[in-house]
Parts: C-alpha cells; sequence; structure tokens
C-alpha cells in the first residue's frame, strides 16, 4: 500500500534520512522504532509532505505521491496523528473534529460521522463544547486520533502516540489501535517504546542515525540480541 | 450648571466621538494586518498600497451613483488583494518571514509606481458623498455624520468578522490555521482556500478603509497608503501580533492616545504629536514587549 524506497531527507548539511526503505502492505500494522534523532520523524514528515525529499521514491496506493502538499495525501487516504498531538487548542473539541473531516466527502472513501466518532471516543462526547486546550493530555490524544479518523483514511501514520501519557492511557490507545488494525485499518506507528511497539505490530523496522539497521516480526526482532540489549535492556 | 461645564463636557463628548473615529480607523488598518500575520507569519507592508489603489479608483468612478462606487472600490480593492497573493505570495510559500516581508515591500513599491504612472504626482481629488461632511447638532455637540458612518461600520465589519470565523466552515479553517498552519494542512484543509480568504477579507477591509478616508479628506496621493500601514502595524503590535482582538484594541487605544494628546499637548508641541505617541508605544514596549494580547500560537507551541 505504501512503500518509500532509498528515501533521503537532509537539513542543511545534516543527513537525517539516508535511503530509507519501508514496505507497508495493505491491512498491517507497521512499527518504525529508534531512539531520539534516530529519522523517525523526518520519515513521516516526508511521507505526509511537510518536508521535501532529496531523492527517493514514495507510493501509496501505486501512485507516486513525493512533492504532493500535505491536504492532497488527506484527500488520497493518509492521514496523521502528530508528535504533541497538535490539536488547535484554542478551538472547542467540535471544531477539531469538524476540520478533521474537511476531505470527507471526496476521495469516494466512506467516512465516520462526527456522531459515529463520539461513539467510539465517548470521552469526547462529554468535552464536546470545551475548549481542546483545556483537555488532559490523554484526553487530547484521543482528540487527536479521533480527529485524524474523521477523514476516513486508509492509512493512520501515527507519531509517538503514547509520549508523555500515563500507563493506563497508553494502554487505551494500543486498545484502539487494536480495534482500528481489526477494522482493517492499515497502520504506521512511529514510537519510542519500543517494547510495546513491537509487541503490536505484524513487522517492525528499526532506524538508527537515519539508517535502517533492523527489520523483522516481533518474534524475529525479539530473538535477537541485539534489538534487546538496545532497546529493551536485557 | 455653569457655561464653563457646559463647554468641557460638550468637548469631551467631541473628542471622545473624534477618539473613537480615529480608533475604528485605526483597527480596520490594524485588522487587515493581523489577518495576514495570524496565518501566514507575513507583515504585509503592501496593505497601505491596497487602501491607496482603492481610493485611486474612487479617483476614477468619483461622478458614479454612490452605492455604485462603493462597490467597485471594494470588488476592485478585493481583486488586487487576491491577485497580489496569487502572483506575489503563493509562489513564496515556505520561504522564512524575512523574504516574505521584502516581497511585501517589493509589492508595495511596484503598486506604488504603478499608481504613479497612471495619475503622475499631484494628488486628485475625490468624493464620496458630501452628505457625509454634514454635521448633526445635538445640544452644544456637533456631529459629523461621517464618524458616526465610520464607527458604524467598523462596528458592522468587526461583528461580521466574529460571526464569519465563529460560525463558518472556512472561518474555523483560518482560526485553526492561525494557531498551527501546518497541522491545518495535515487535516486536509488547503492552504491556498485559508491564505486566499484571508487575502480576500483583507482586501475588503483595505477597501472600506478606502472609502472612509477619501471621505474625510477628499482626496488622493500615491503616498496615501503609508500612514494606514504604519499605525495598523503598530496598533497590532501594540495589541500582539497575531491577535484579532489586540489589533481592534490596538487600534481604538492608539486612537484613543492621539486624541488625548491632540487635546492634552501644549500648542507649540501639537505639530510633533505623532512623536509623542510613537515614544509611548516605544515604553509600553519595553514593559510588554510581546503586546497585550500574545498569540495563543506562540505561547503554546512547543
Amino acid at each position: 500500500m505504501l512503500s518509500v524506497a532509498d528515501l533521503v531527507v537532509r537539513y542543511g548539511q545534516i543527513t537525517a534520512l539516508d535511503r530509507v526503505s519501508i514496505l507497508v502492505r495493505e491491512g498491517e500494522a507497521v512499527g518504525v522504532v529508534g531512539p531520539n534523532g534516530a529519522g523517525k520523524s523526518s520519515l513521516l514528515a516526508a511521507i505526509t509532505g511537510i518536508v521535501k525529499a532529496a531523492d527517493g521514491r514514495v507510493t501509496f496506493l501505486d501512485q507516486p505521491i513525493l512533492g504532493e502538499v500535505p491536504e492532497e495525501l488527506v484527500r488520497r487516504g493518509i492521514s496523521l496523528v502528530p508528535e504533541g498531538r497538535r490539536i488547535f487548542g484554542p478551538l472547542s473539541v467540535a471544531e477539531n473534529l469538524q476540520l478533521g473531516a474537511t476531505t470527507s466527502r471526496k476521495g469516494g472513501r466512506k467516512a465516520p460521522t462526527v456522531d459515529e466518532m463520539l461513539d467510539r471516543f465517548p470521552a469526547l462526547r462529554a468535552l464536546y463544547k470545551r475548549q481542546a486546550g483545556s483537555l488532559s493530555g490523554g484526553e487530547q490524544q484521543m482528540l487527536a486520533i479521533a480527529r485524524a479518523l474523521m477523514s476516513g483514511p486508509r492509512l493512520l501514520l501515527l507519531d509517538e502516540p503514547s509520549l508523555g501519557l500515563a500507563p493506563l492511557v497508553v494502554d487505551t490507545v494500543f486498545e484502539l489501535l487494536e480495534d482500528l488494525r481489526k477494522e482493517g485499518t492499515t497502520i504506521l506507528l512511529v514510537e519510542q517504546n519500543a517494547l510495546r511497539t513491537v509487541e503490536f505490530c505484524d513487522r517492525t523496522y528499526v532506524l538508527r542515525t537515519g539508517d535502517v539497521v533492523m527489520t523483522g516480526t516481533r518474534e524475529e526482532l525479539l530473538a535477537q540480541e541485539d534489538f534487546s540489549a538496545t532497546f529493551l535492556g536485557m | 450648571m455653569t457655561v464653563e461645564a457646559v463647554i468641557s463636557g460638550s468637548e469631551t463628548a467631541q473628542s471622545a466621538i473624534n477618539a473613537l473615529q480615529l480608533g475604528s480607523l485605526y483597527a480596520l488598518f490594524a485588522l487587515g494586518v493581523a489577518l495576514i500575520f495570524g496565518i501566514m507569519r507575513l507583515v504585509n507592508f503592501a496593505h497601505g498600497e491596497f487602501i491607496m489603489l482603492g481610493a485611486l479608483v474612487l479617483v476614477y468612478v468619483t461622478d458614479w451613483p454612490l452605492a455604485a462606487k462603493i462597490v467597485v472600490t471594494l470588488l476592485a480593492v478585493v481583486a488586487i488583494a487576491l491577485l497580489s497573493e496569487r502572483i506575489v505570495f503563493r509562489p513564496l510559500r515556505g520561504v522564512s518571514p524575512v523574504t516574505l516581508l521584502v516581497a511585501s515591500f517589493a509589492l508595495s513599491i511596484g503598486l506604488q509606481s504603478a499608481a504613479l504612472l497612471i495619475v503622475g504626482v499631484r494628488p486628485q481629488g475625490a468624493t464620496v458623498s458630501k452628505s457625509l461632511n454634514t454635521f448633526w447638532q445635538v445640544g452644544s455637540v456637533s456631529i459629523s455624520k461621517l464618524s458616526i458612518v465610520t464607527i458604524v461600520v467598523t462596528v458592522i465589519l468587526l461583528v461580521g468578522l466574529v460571526a464569519f470565523l465563529s460560525r463558518h466552515r472556512v472561518g474555523v479553517m483560518m482560526r485553526a490555521a492561525a494557531v498551527d498552519f501546518t497541522m491545518t494542512r495535515l487535516v486536509g484543509v488547503r492552504a491556498n482556500l485559508v491564505i486566499g480568504t484571508a487575502f480576500g477579507i483583507s482586501g475588503l477591509l483595505a477597501g472600506v478603509a478606502s472609502i472612509l478616508i477619501v471621505a474625510q479628506n477628499g482626496t488622493f496621493t500615491v503616498e496615501m497608503g503609508l500612514v494606514p500601514v504604519l499605525f495598523g502595524f503598530i496598533a497590532s503590535v501594540v495589541g500582539g501580533l497575531g491577535s484579532l482582538q489586540g489589533a481592534v484594541l490596538g487600534g481604538y487605544i492608539l486612537g484613543g492616545a492621539s486624541t488625548a494628546l491632540q487635546i492634552g499637548l501644549p500648542l507649540e508641541l501639537k505639530p510633533f504629536r505623532d512623536a509623542f505617541l510613537f515614544g509611548a508605544v516605544l515604553v509600553f514596549m519595553v514593559f510588554r514587549p510581546g503586546g497585550l494580547y500574545i498569540a495563543r500560537s506562540e505561547r503554546t507551541r512547543v
């Protein structure tokens, strides 16, 4: 569904991604883990059109998408839950959700209504009229995911969704992702929480300083001493 | 009541109306600047030229019926603002704010030169409506119709803008874009729609300002855009760049302060009123460098 080939991203002299290739098949949940500065966020930024790639090819549903503007990618079915949530704080929860539905009538996909979304996130229903910035961190993360789902995406990208959340809330996030996967949403999950990611995803790529250094299924990665030593402290 | 008390009372009323009229104009200038800045981080110095070109249109249609004059002027200025965005600023999407600033200066000079080629350096006369320059006599206070029209028109525009931003789909997009432009695009909002609308509204505000200024002065000069953009910029800085409430408040504060100085300064210092005004702004900025409203996006963005 999503194919990233030899992707290069540079910021001035610094190379953030050096010929990274990643494949996400329809219906899969794919993880990308790695320490700070490994290039995880740059990968998502390049896929979503926020930063320009210096080289490489990215295709989505067999169409090249490198160089497209972010709004066009949403229209085609890619939706991002960004790092730090980036909800529109001064706007109401309702307005945040409505903005998420901007492209819902385009692209021929079936997008959920606000009401259906509130059924999925009952906590947000009570907060519907509240200013989004006044929500707790966990509630904001739920809102960010709900907002991303409003466009009815085929591929959901998540950048560090568990960052800064209480363990109980992290559980909720992963339960939600499990539901989405069962419903057929393809997921690309970028995380520092390596163990959770590897356990959740069908396959996981390990990035380090702009390179893919390991890749495999949860069994393959957990069996590798290298991986356990680096990421799990075992 | 003594005669002196009546006179000073009517003077106070007169000054209050003057301050509100001036403040309304400054608020209109400031809103046009702040609207674009909030979304693009661009201080559009060509905003003054939008106002100047509106006045130029009025020179040409000065003999038309009032309604036609107003409609043609507003349409022309909105079109100029939209074209400026399309031709100058859209190709520069994503460049640094400094580059945008220089581009806006270039556009400003370009538009001024174009006007100079069309009409030359001599001031031109234009009228909006003669009846606007008549007065209502209320007791000992004479109120110019124009001052009331200016205040009322501004309030209507403010209410309309608030309604648009809070209720309309595109208005909500614009508020989101002012918080986090990239994220707004990442939920699927077209950047061109939001920026185009911002320039359209900014052009509308500039067009209204042209009409009100010409109604007051009755003249057009090529440099007439400078003062509006300067006061608009200062008012929006005082209010807090990027905040629309701040821009309006800044405009009225500036209008009030200017009127107060006009009354309070000794006769021999009155010619230097603006110097005192800008000095006061400078002192204010030392104590509150972010302005009155520090835009949320500046405060919370990590």
